[in-house]
């Protein structure tokens, strides 16, 4: 015992060195998975509020570009629209009414509440973003970020202004997706490293996609369907035993992300509570 | 007290530049180096290289741990700066024995600047201590081995940067003292 004292005593700068490096690698592996991060994160008041400081005077410097990012989005949306007006009614008698022919198609309107990013970051292995909006606005866990060009995120922390997202650029984040053809598969980031590109993978062999397809976002995730992830760049070596796999060019440049949107989304809310009762009985 | 006020501006000056301007050059320019997609230079372990050469070694720890902990607060990243920073203040002492052997007692409580130093020493022992956080930091970071030859290239071209950087705070913010 008297030996152990002296040897404490001896190498107290070691040992105090190593106890405090035990406990910050610890917490470090502990939140290493982006699903368990609980806590310091920039979701949190004081870095937060800083970063939207920080937002305000940068804000300036890139105005014209984001004017024209915001017109070209706005006319999109308009020609979306349409514009509506009375119809004849006189054409309206039950005589002439005809079935429309896409009357087997459905559109479903999201609720989008737009959003800035105050702070983003794209060359660590978990990639997050800040948003200005939180609590006070209706975010709420688990809801999906997009942007203007694409897919973006998901929301993984939620405070009363402002909220932090994954973004795609995460290593454990896989979108499920579906090619022109139809075929479902996922998109992964890991393993990249570039924020311009992702990995799509298990694609049959005997499928052939061309340079420059699109890939989509399928209605398997919580991703709202038919959403923009990128475009097929050229196939990638290996991975033969499992299908194809692809390199795509993201659709969304993260170097670049400015203003978001995050979907409201009622139905898979709904679809996830379903989900989670058949889960809750399967474990009985 | 001058003292003081002095570590805490210098502590505030480096952690905001680095927050609010250092990693966000990586992402509003898009800066592309070598293949490399981005890569930014980490100036916080300057807070640590330049206290005092005498100062006590359990201020230093909790010091860099304080460090850390703010930065880590910053980047959502949990304890990942917090540990590097505690071996660099560890390895500090280590460090400054091995180039400044026969000065140590001469130079008592000065900052190791450039000028005190002599431009090489000073150039080796920083960019000795660079290496090692550096690259204890990115293999935190990755948290494998299995891309260890793009995870040493980060710590390099971070570290040059980083080396260029710290030697330009010297020159802008230290004058040459009078007599030595």
């Amino acid at each position: 015992m008297r030996n152990l004292i002296l040897i404490l005593q001896a190498y107290q700068k070691f040992f105090f060195f190593l106890v405090l490096e035990i406990i910050c690698i610890t917490v470090f592996i502990r939140n290493n998975n982006y699903q368990f991060q609980s806590y310091l994160h920039s979701a949190r008041g004081m870095s937060g509020s800083l970063y939207a400081k920080k937002n305000k005077y940068t804000s300036y410097l890139s105005l014209a570009e984001k004017n024209k990012a915001l017109l070209t989005e706005n006319a999109k949306l308009r020609s979306k629209m349409g514009i509506k007006i009375k119809s004849n009614p006189l054409k309206d008698s039950s005589f002439s009414r005809v079935i429309k022919n896409d009357s087997v198609k459905e559109t479903i309107y999201y609720n989008y509440i737009p959003a800035r990013v105050l702070d983003n970051s794209f060359d660590k292995k978990n990639n997050f973003i800040t948003l200005n909006i939180g609590r006070n606005k209706g975010v709420k866990k688990n809801m999906i970020v997009v942007g203007p060009k694409g897919i973006v995120g998901k929301i993984t922390h939620v405070s009363n202004k402002y909220s932090l997202a994954a973004s795609i650029l995460s290593n454990e984040f896989s979108v499920s997706s579906v090619t022109p053809e139809g075929t479902t598969s996922t998109v992964k980031w890991g393993g990249i490293k570039d924020p311009y590109y992702a990995v799509l993978s298990g694609i049959p062999q005997s499928e052939k996609l061309k340079k420059g397809d699109t890939v989509l976002t399928s209605s398997y995730s919580r991703f709202p369907p038919n959403i923009m992830i990128g475009k097929v760049v050229k196939k990638r070596k290996g991975g033969a035993n499992s299908g194809n796999n692809y390199i795509i060019k993201l659709g969304t440049n993260f170097k670049k992300l400015d203003f978001v949107y995050v979907v409201v989304d009622d139905i898979n809310l709904e679809r996830e509570v379903l989900q989670d009762s058949v889960k809750a009985i399967e474990n009985e | 007290m001058n003292k003081f006020v002095y570590y805490i501006g210098q502590f505030l000056f480096v952690i905001l530049f680095q927050t609010l301007l250092l990693n966000d050059m990586a992402i509003n320019d898009s800066i592309t180096f070598l293949g490399i997609p981005s890569f930014i230079p980490l100036l916080f372990p300057v807070l640590i290289l330049l206290l005092p050469i005498r100062v006590n070694y359990y201020l230093m720890m909790l010091y860099a741990l304080v460090i850390g902990i703010v930065l880590d607060i910053f980047s959502n990243t949990p304890g990942m700066h917090a540990s590097a920073l505690i071996l660099l203040a560890f390895l500090r002492p280590r460090l400054l024995r091995l180039f400044f052997q026969q000065d140590e007692k001469k130079l008592g409580w000065a900052r190791p600047t450039v000028y005190r130093l002599g431009f090489m020493p000073f150039l080796f022992y920083i960019c000795f201590s660079i290496l090692i956080h550096h690259l204890f930091y990115f293999l935190l970071q990755e948290w494998s081995l299995s891309n260890i030859l793009y995870t040493l290239y980060k710590t390099l071209v971070s570290g040059i940067l980083t080396v260029i950087m710290i030697l330009i705070g010297q020159f802008v913010f230290y004058s040459r003292p009078k007599f030595v």
